[in-house]
């Protein structure tokens, strides 16, 4: 009883504060004015440009599309138009009709233009009320030292506070303490679920095809939903559709080519970008057997091609294809990859109103083969998802605007079968196949209530439902199947529904600073199983079932964001807390690879995670960047482990220090440099050990009880910019990875001392030390 | 089949990445001895031994405590109760030959307290042949042969199995690895198990040696083993092995049978 009319009061409040922010608006005399902004040198949309109204000092910002509508009432006024980068472009208009402005706005033509991330402007007032946003554009990630010189959006985002890395040379990273599974990653509306190529090194995003990326860190708006944590909304660059252009980079390790040009100059354009990497060429000239015959390498493919039917319409096509294979000869063989298409149509109903429809194909597959007696085992497992999204935004006014929509995604999980080349010795087997239908109903309201006050809130009903064919199963606490239950093609095995409501609150106290709050709740209806150290592909994605209940989180944050200098320094302290509900543990011994009765093996129970973030950065000048620090705790409670008591979660970081510093030496160099801290991973190590049968066993007590050593390093780079000639661009970008050849652990293993059996040690095994890259990157 | 060879993943990640192996000080917690019984019954052998002994500190000297003066009794359920003698300091024994089929209930009485375990003797699974080949070029080392032992799985039963391979004169050394099997996936079948932790040369006398185990006995050592995985992926919860032990003592008490063959490798 209690619930259902939580559930009314919810939706009750909603629509009340609905009404009356409309009401207020269906007076008067106003007029429309909405188009595009765009690149006057590319024709790409610009995502989040700015359009400033100085009289009223209001305005609103455009869509994912470049789109936006502003209505004001008749009259005069100056319109600013402005993006990061670029020229602000003012107009001083008299509005007495609807009018449709399309605007081009020029590159900046200074070189040394402010590298920032887009955050508080001076147009704070019209920027939404997003907390704990944060948005990165490509350009950014030029100037930083990664891993052998590739640069990589992944890896920028987790020098910021409240984003953690996960173990070196694995994929995955953690938001504000959340498990890896617990991230969104959307290229063009399509989940991604492994963004990274070999082991951690690259991801899977190749920055020239990238046009921007917004990290949310658990409080994002009704129209997302799926993940706890965060969402990571990355768009992809629509090609350009003035002219033909071509970048690309030669590297150590892999290269990249990106081709765009116009369809019909103007009107629709296409992008194709790959890469591949060539690490397994150098083994030939090894004198390792197994390493002569390893192969090691990943491709990926994005292409985009977009096409406007006519000023109301348009239509986009976009997909990735991406592939790491890892062989050892016959003796092991780990492959896996994402592919994903995204249709979407554009639709232009009104000045006011914008519709966009998608249909998106996702998959994601895995296979790993080993060989057992002489004969080779393959193990495949992936996810395939179909997915139909409408999304509609009303720009009411200057001061509201909403956005309501519906998402519904139909999974297939296929978690393991086997094939084997010798059936004679193996049965081939295959794991029951899991479908499932996710869906959710958004809407949310961004109000301008005041100078000084803006809200973003919304609600979203979200549910879930797993369908058949299936057989499901129930367990005993010996793990023993006591209950099983057939379901026919179609039939609902297990249905869930949460409400999700969603509200950021922001506070505008003066010119350089403000105040924001924001509450969310997320729940979460897939979920990443992981039993190794190292974050493999081999881990298993399950869906919620009987036996596995959705994850739910509830998010409180609060954050004071200061300016100084005009702008010059953007500095923040957030602070967060996060109840995290139905929680997944491994029990002890638990038995994970091709477990037909995975479900009996987990643990589900409670979490908690709270903590400081603090930031201050400088963005303009010879010398730009950042400094992040975040204090934080994540903890877990399952009745099964140590009794219900709150152990550390693995990825439970205490201290994540970032410093990211980039020096314009002069017109042609470029230096930048970061160095990063974090306290270890929290980690089961022994603390005794005794004999049985011949073997030295170690004892353990608590779960997560110790910590890894700290990790740190630091990387160097610098990137040399030769004088631009005509239309061909330059440049080449030199990098040391972990220039003071830090041994950070990887991990640890306690073992026997080979030479005298009866002493123990540990072991650390460390992965990179001293890694240089050359890269050569061209653009015309 | 579920046994899966991580020393091939890591060689190759470890080789490519100019990657580096040291050992490291670290800081552990010292904690109180605790009793470790370790015994199993046998189908070959007459006599049951259980060990009694206690844990240290994880650095220190592996020279582990004797347990004296503890009451061990073993009661067979189709039979009686006998009482093992300790017949060197830690080390108690008593004549039980194991039965297939039988369950035996171990109870250790010691400083006030009781530990308990059940455990049944699994049915009997014969090697049926043994072979060898030249050893594949993708091993560490080469140049020799490789034993393979093959049987047959009876089917509609859950069977568990370890297999054990040595050179005759190596047959007393402890071993280095477990390896443990169970039939999940190939129940019926005639099964091949290939010995490639180590190689054997022409005149060598290899005793092959298949148990088939009790579930709690196989349990124990899969989860034993998994606490031998290391690097890349090493077990991320790793704990104390599934044991049929009661009241918090390390060890277990198991049941197996014995199948053994031998050969002498030709050229």
């Amino acid at each position: 009883m209690k619930k259902i009319s939580k559930t009314r009061n919810r939706l009750l409040l909603t629509l009340m504060l609905l009404t009356t922010s409309i009401a207020s608006v269906l007076a008067d005399e106003n007029v429309t004015i909405n188009g595009y902004v765009r690149s006057a040198d590319t024709g790409e949309g610009l995502i989040g440009s700015t359009i400033y109204v100085e009289e009223l000092k209001t305005g609103t910002a455009t869509n994912a599309y470049g789109f936006y509508s502003l209505t004001l009432p008749k009259g005069n006024y100056t319109l600013r138009f402005s993006f990061i980068g670029y020229e602000i472009f003012s107009e001083f208009i008299g509005l007495k009709n609807d009018v449709t402005k399309d605007i081009e706005l020029q590159p900046s033509s200074t070189e040394m233009e402010e590298i920032v991330v887009r955050s508080e402007a001076e147009d704070k007032n019209i920027r939404k009320a997003e907390m704990g946003v944060t948005k990165l554009s490509p350009k950014e990630t030029k100037m930083i030292p990664v891993i052998l010189g590739e640069q990589d959006i992944l890896k920028t985002i987790q020098l910021l506070p409240g984003v953690s890395s996960g173990t070196e040379g694995t994929t995955g990273f953690y938001v504000r303490g959340g498990g890896i599974d617990q991230n969104l990653i959307i290229l063009d509306e399509a989940p991604v679920y492994s963004a990274s190529h070999l082991m951690g090194f690259f991801s899977v995003f190749n920055s020239d095809a990238i046009k921007d990326m917004k990290l949310y860190k658990g409080n994002a708006p009704s129209v997302y939903g799926g993940r706890l944590s965060s969402i990571l909304d990355i768009q992809m660059n629509e090609g350009n559709s003035k002219r033909f252009s071509a970048s690309g980079g030669l590297g150590l390790l892999a290269s990249r080519l990106t081709l765009e040009s116009p369809i019909v100059k103007d009107k629709g354009s296409f992008i194709i970008s790959g890469r591949r990497s060539y690490a397994d060429m150098f083994l030939i000239f090894s004198k390792d057997q197994a390493q002569k015959k390893t192969d090691l390498y990943f491709y990926d493919l994005n292409a985009k091609a977009n096409y406007k039917i006519n000023d109301n319409n348009r239509v986009f096509l976009s997909g990735y294809m991406g592939r790491d294979v890892f062989n050892i000869d016959e003796l092991f063989a780990l492959k896996w990859g994402n592919k994903t298409g995204t249709f979407r149509w554009n639709h232009v109903f009104s000045n006011k109103l914008f519709l966009n429809s998608s249909f998106i194909y996702s998959n994601y597959d895995y296979g790993f083969g080993y060989n057992f007696s002489d004969n080779m085992i393959y193990i495949k497992s992936g996810i395939r998802d179909l997915n139909w999204k409408e999304d509609l935004q009303y720009y009411i006014n200057a001061n509201n605007a909403l956005k309501f929509g519906f998402n519904a995604i139909y999974h297939t999980y296929n978690p393991g079968e086997i094939e084997a080349a010798d059936s004679d010795v193996f049965n081939s087997v295959f794991m029951n196949k899991k479908q499932a239908y996710e869906g959710a109903l958004y809407i949310s309201h961004e109000w301008n209530i005041s100078d000084h006050l803006n809200v973003d809130y919304g609600l979203r009903y979200s549910g879930f439902m797993a369908v058949g064919p299936d057989t499901v199963y129930t367990y005993n606490e010996q793990d023993e199947r006591i209950n099983s239950e057939s379901f026919a093609d179609g039939e609902i095995v297990q249905k869930y529904k949460e409400i999700e409501p969603r509200i950021t609150f922001n506070v505008i106290l003066n010119r350089n600073s403000s105040l924001k709050f924001s509450y969310a709740r997320n729940a979460q209806y897939v979920h990443l199983l992981s039993n190794s150290s190292a974050s493999l592909p081999t881990d298993v994605w399950i869906p919620s079932s009987k036996n596995v209940k959705p994850q739910v989180a509830d998010q409180i944050a609060a954050g004071y964001f200061r300016n100084f200098k005009n702008n010059m320094f953007e500095t923040s302290a957030e602070v967060y807390y996060k109840d995290l509900y139905n929680q997944i543990d491994y029990q002890n011994g638990a038995e994970i690879l091709l477990n037909q009765d995975v479900e009996s093996q987990l643990v589900f129970g409670k979490g908690r995670a709270y903590g400081l973030e603090l930031y201050i950065k400088k963005r303009t000048g010879k010398l730009t960047g950042w400094v992040g620090y975040t204090l934080s705790k994540t903890e877990k409670s399952m009745d099964e482990i140590d009794n219900g008591a709150w152990y550390p979660a693995k990825q439970d970081r205490t201290h994540d220090i970032s410093i990211v510093g980039m020096y314009q030496l002069n017109e042609k160099w470029n230096l930048s440099a970061n160095w990063v801290f974090n306290t270890g991973n929290a980690v089961t190590f022994p603390s005794g050990k005794y004999s049985v049968d011949g073997f030295t066993v170690p004892v353990y007590t608590s779960r997560n009880a110790y910590r890894m050593p700290d990790y740190h390093r630091l990387d160097l780079g610098a990137t040399y910019t030769p004088k631009k000639k005509k239309r061909f661009e330059s440049s080449w970008s030199f990098s040391v990875y972990n220039a003071y050849g830090r041994r950070n652990a990887f991990s640890i293993t306690f073992q026997e001392n080979e030479s005298n059996p009866t002493q123990t040690e540990a072991e650390r095994l460390s992965l990179f030390q001293m890694i240089p890259s050359v890269t050569y990157n061209f653009k015309f | 089949m579920k046994t899966i060879k991580i020393l091939p993943l890591l060689v190759g990640i470890v080789a490519l990445f100019s990657s580096c192996r040291d050992i490291i000080n670290i800081e552990l917690d010292s904690i109180e001895p605790k009793l470790v019984i370790d015994g199993a019954v046998t189908d070959t052998n007459d006599t049951l031994v259980i060990q009694l002994s206690k844990s240290v500190d994880y650095f220190e000297p592996g020279v582990y405590p004797i347990v004296s003066g503890a009451i061990i009794t073993v009661s067979e359920n189709l039979g009686d109760t006998r009482q093992l003698n300790e017949s060197s300091p830690g080390v108690y024994s008593e004549y039980l030959p194991g039965i297939e089929g039988n369950e035996y209930t171990l109870t250790v009485d010691l400083e006030g307290k009781e530990y308990t375990a059940e455990v049944k003797m699994p049915h009997k699974v014969f090697i049926d042949s043994v072979s060898i080949e030249p050893t594949p070029d993708y091993l560490d080392f080469s140049g020799g042969y490789l034993v393979n032992c093959h049987f047959n799985d009876p089917s509609g039963v859950e069977n568990y199995y370890r297999l054990k391979v040595s050179n005759i004169n190596e047959l007393s050394e402890p071993d280095d690895v477990i390896y443990v099997y169970d039939d999940a996936f190939v129940d019926g079948n005639e099964i091949t198990l290939q010995w490639d932790e180590e190689q054997f040369l022409p005149h060598d006398t290899v005793i092959v040696e298949l148990q088939t185990l009790a579930e709690s006995t196989y349990e124990y050592y899969r989860t034993l083993a998994l606490l031998f995985e290391g690097g890349m992926i090493g077990n991320a919860n790793p704990a104390n092995p599934i044991s049929n032990l009661s009241n918090g003592s390390l060890g277990y008490f198991g049941a197996y049978t014995m199948s053994r063959d031998t050969i002498i490798i030709q050229e």
